[in-house]
């Protein structure tokens, strides 16, 4: 029943929009299997009142709340007036992790993703071509992987200057060979499937095979891993700041405030607490959607 | 009836790794018309599979080598043309049924979905989109499956309807040559019976060559014209489905086959196995390669690998048959 109605709906429109509403279709059920689990649910609203709060930051409170100082007013604890209280400099904690949310969820999003897109690409073409190809990417892979990772990210702002983008480009090379590893070793598990060589049979090109066939296959764990690095990449971020090689203060970020914080752990512990709470609660939500959708993905685990 | 369409002549293919090299494939030839069907039987290990794969060029190119013959398809020689166009007789022209339908579906497409594969890749009419999903229902129901599954996902389907599946991808685009490795191997008898009388009905309502690569004699005398049986990468005997199964001369290795075929008229204790295991294909003997097995072996079978002598439509590769009236050895003479 349910089928036929989809397919009688798909052929109504013309063939410029057929495409489109076919996506539309998967998209709809993917979705629909996601609603299916709480967690999954949980997840997604969290991670939609994270990026609602960066993005709607200047709504919520002005920038300029969170760079003035209030000396008389340091070190308040939460109160009407200020949230989350104030910190060493008498700045608004709320304001300054309202504002912080931008940096550190930019950073964690986008140098998984980036590492995700170079390592997937690295580690399929490894895997799949072998041979010569597998042994230079996996051996380059492997020196950049002896340097230890806040060294490697250490070294690349060190040479580029400290600046959000050179952040980004350091935590997405300390976090690239981890993913070319796994996605190279997925796709070695996939190229010996018999539906890969049943594909070849059929004529299908080695770029069709890798991104129709391994690929789709291949996406659960690589999600999983990209939600987990999202989570990781906000700390390494909040590390090198607090080296000094990341956001330049008075910017805030999570990961600094946590890092100014910790000066103060025992008189005012509640500098540590919210930014803690918000990484928390932000590396939670994207775990909790990338479980959700790995799972979604698989039409095995449907219904 | 002029060219055959598919010609194999002393096809040779050897497996090497570092520490050995196997003897898949010892000069075999074969040929096969338009609309025919060839079994080809044998032991597990014999290399029926690898035949097959040669045919496609689908060798695993880290270890296996092509070391002679030549494989004609169609006119063109399949060892001289480039993968582009290979991947362009590949689906279109030959198609392969394979032997596990549980792994040969992608688990995350569509049933519907992977047989229109073959046919966006091999658009030769143009086809809308619409026309190649009028296309795959069209298929699916020729091999029994309701069309409003096609958006069904591979593992909601059971075992023989999954080979069914395969069966309708391999005859999307109407291939000319259907190759069959093992395709009812996975299932269980009745649907076997099921799944090979469709193969049969629509080999002849689509007049598609075919050859089926299986270890039952059973599927061969049901749908083969021609028959090849192989033993240690070389085919030992060949003939029509009459002269294998009704002929009066055979060789000793064929005699065993049916020999381990529990008869159900004569009241046996015991099946009759041949004896011994397939020769080492890293280290074949010297002479006959089923000299060491052959209950009737020769002392020249231990020396000297025979020729494959002809009776008609009939040959055998023995010594058992070198002066026996109406075998020759024409291979000989030709070359």
């Amino acid at each position: 029943m349910d089928n036929n109605t989809a397919a009688v709906k798909a052929e109504v429109p013309q063939t410029p929009q057929k495409k489109k509403s076919k996506k539309n279709r998967q998209g709809k059920e993917i979705w629909r299997r996601y609603k299916k689990s709480t967690p999954a649910m949980i997840g997604f609203w969290l991670m939609i009142i994270v990026i609602a709060m960066a993005v709607f930051a200047d709504v919520i409170c002005p920038y300029s709340d969170c760079i003035k100082q209030d000396i008389m007013n340091r070190l308040q604890g939460p109160s009407m007036a200020h949230w989350f209280g104030t910190d060493e400099y008498g700045r608004d904690e709320f304001a300054r992790i309202v504002h912080g949310s931008r940096s550190s969820l930019w950073i964690g999003v986008s140098s998984s993703v980036f590492s995700m897109a170079i390592g997937g690409f690295l580690g399929a073409i490894a895997a799949y071509y072998g041979k010569a190809v597998d042994n230079i990417i996996m051996r380059i892979t492997d020196v950049v992987m002896t340097v230890p990772p806040i060294l490697l990210s250490l070294a690349v702002v060190a040479a580029l200057g400290a600046s959000m983008t050179n952040l980004l480009i350091a935590l997405t090379v300390s976090c690239t060979p981890g993913m070319i590893r796994l996605v190279r070793s997925v796709v070695i598990g996939l190229t010996d499937e018999e539906y890969v060589e049943a594909a070849k049979s059929y004529g299908a090109s080695d770029l069709r095979i890798i991104f129709r066939y391994i690929v789709p296959n291949a996406m659960g764990p690589i999600i999983v891993t990209l939600t987990m690095n999202i989570a990781s990449m906000i700390l390494s971020a909040s590390g090198l700041s607090y080296l000094g090689m990341g956001i330049q203060p008075p910017s805030p970020e999570w990961g600094s405030l946590l890092s100014d914080a910790e000066s103060f752990m025992f008189t005012a512990p509640y500098l540590l607490y919210f930014p803690g709470i918000f990484i928390v609660i932000a590396a939670l939500s994207f775990n909790l959607v990338g479980d959700g959708i790995s799972d979604a993905f698989d039409p095995k685990l449907k219904d | 009836m002029s060219e055959p369409l598919l010609k194999v002549k002393d096809l040779e293919v050897i497996y090497k790794t570092d520490l050995e090299t196997v003897q898949a494939v010892n000069k075999i030839s074969f040929e096969l018309n338009k609309g025919e069907t060839l079994g080809l039987v044998g032991e597990t290990g014999a290399g029926k599979t690898t035949t097959a794969l040669a045919i496609l060029r689908l060798l695993p190119e880290r270890n296996a080598r092509v070391l002679g013959g030549s494989i004609e398809f169609d006119g063109h020689s399949i060892f001289d043309i480039t993968e582009k166009e290979m991947q362009k007789i590949r689906g279109e022209k030959i198609s392969m049924i394979f032997q596990d339908p549980m792994t040969a579906l992608n688990p995350v497409m569509t049933v519907g979905d992977q047989i229109a594969e073959s046919l966006i890749l091999h658009n030769l009419e143009g086809r809308s989109r619409d026309q190649i999903e009028k296309r795959v229902e069209e298929v699916l129901e020729l091999v029994g499956i309701p069309a409003s599954r096609k958006k069904e996902y591979p593992h909601q389907f059971s075992g023989g309807m999954k080979q069914r599946v395969v069966i309708a991808m391999a005859l999307a685009c109407n291939p000319l040559l259907l190759i069959s490795d093992e395709p009812t191997t996975a299932l269980d008898v009745t649907i076997q019976a099921q799944v090979l009388s469709m193969m049969t009905e629509l080999k002849e309502k689509l007049g598609t060559a075919m050859i089926m690569i299986t270890h039952d004699l059973g599927i061969i005398a049901e749908t083969c014209d021609n028959v090849g049986v192989i033993y240690a990468g070389e085919i030992i005997e060949y003939g029509t489905l009459d002269d294998i199964f009704t002929g009066e001369h055979h060789h000793p290795y064929t005699v065993g086959l049916f020999g381990s075929i529990p008869n159900i008229e004569k009241d046996e204790p015991r099946l009759h196995p041949i004896e011994g295991l397939m020769p080492d294909p890293t280290a074949l003997p010297d002479g006959c390669n089923f000299s060491p097995r052959c209950p009737h072996c020769m002392d020249i079978c231990k020396e000297v690998n025979p020729d494959i002598l002809v009776n008609g439509t009939h040959k055998i590769k023995c010594h058992l048959f070198d002066d026996v009236e109406g075998f020759a050895a024409t291979e000989k003479e030709a070359e």
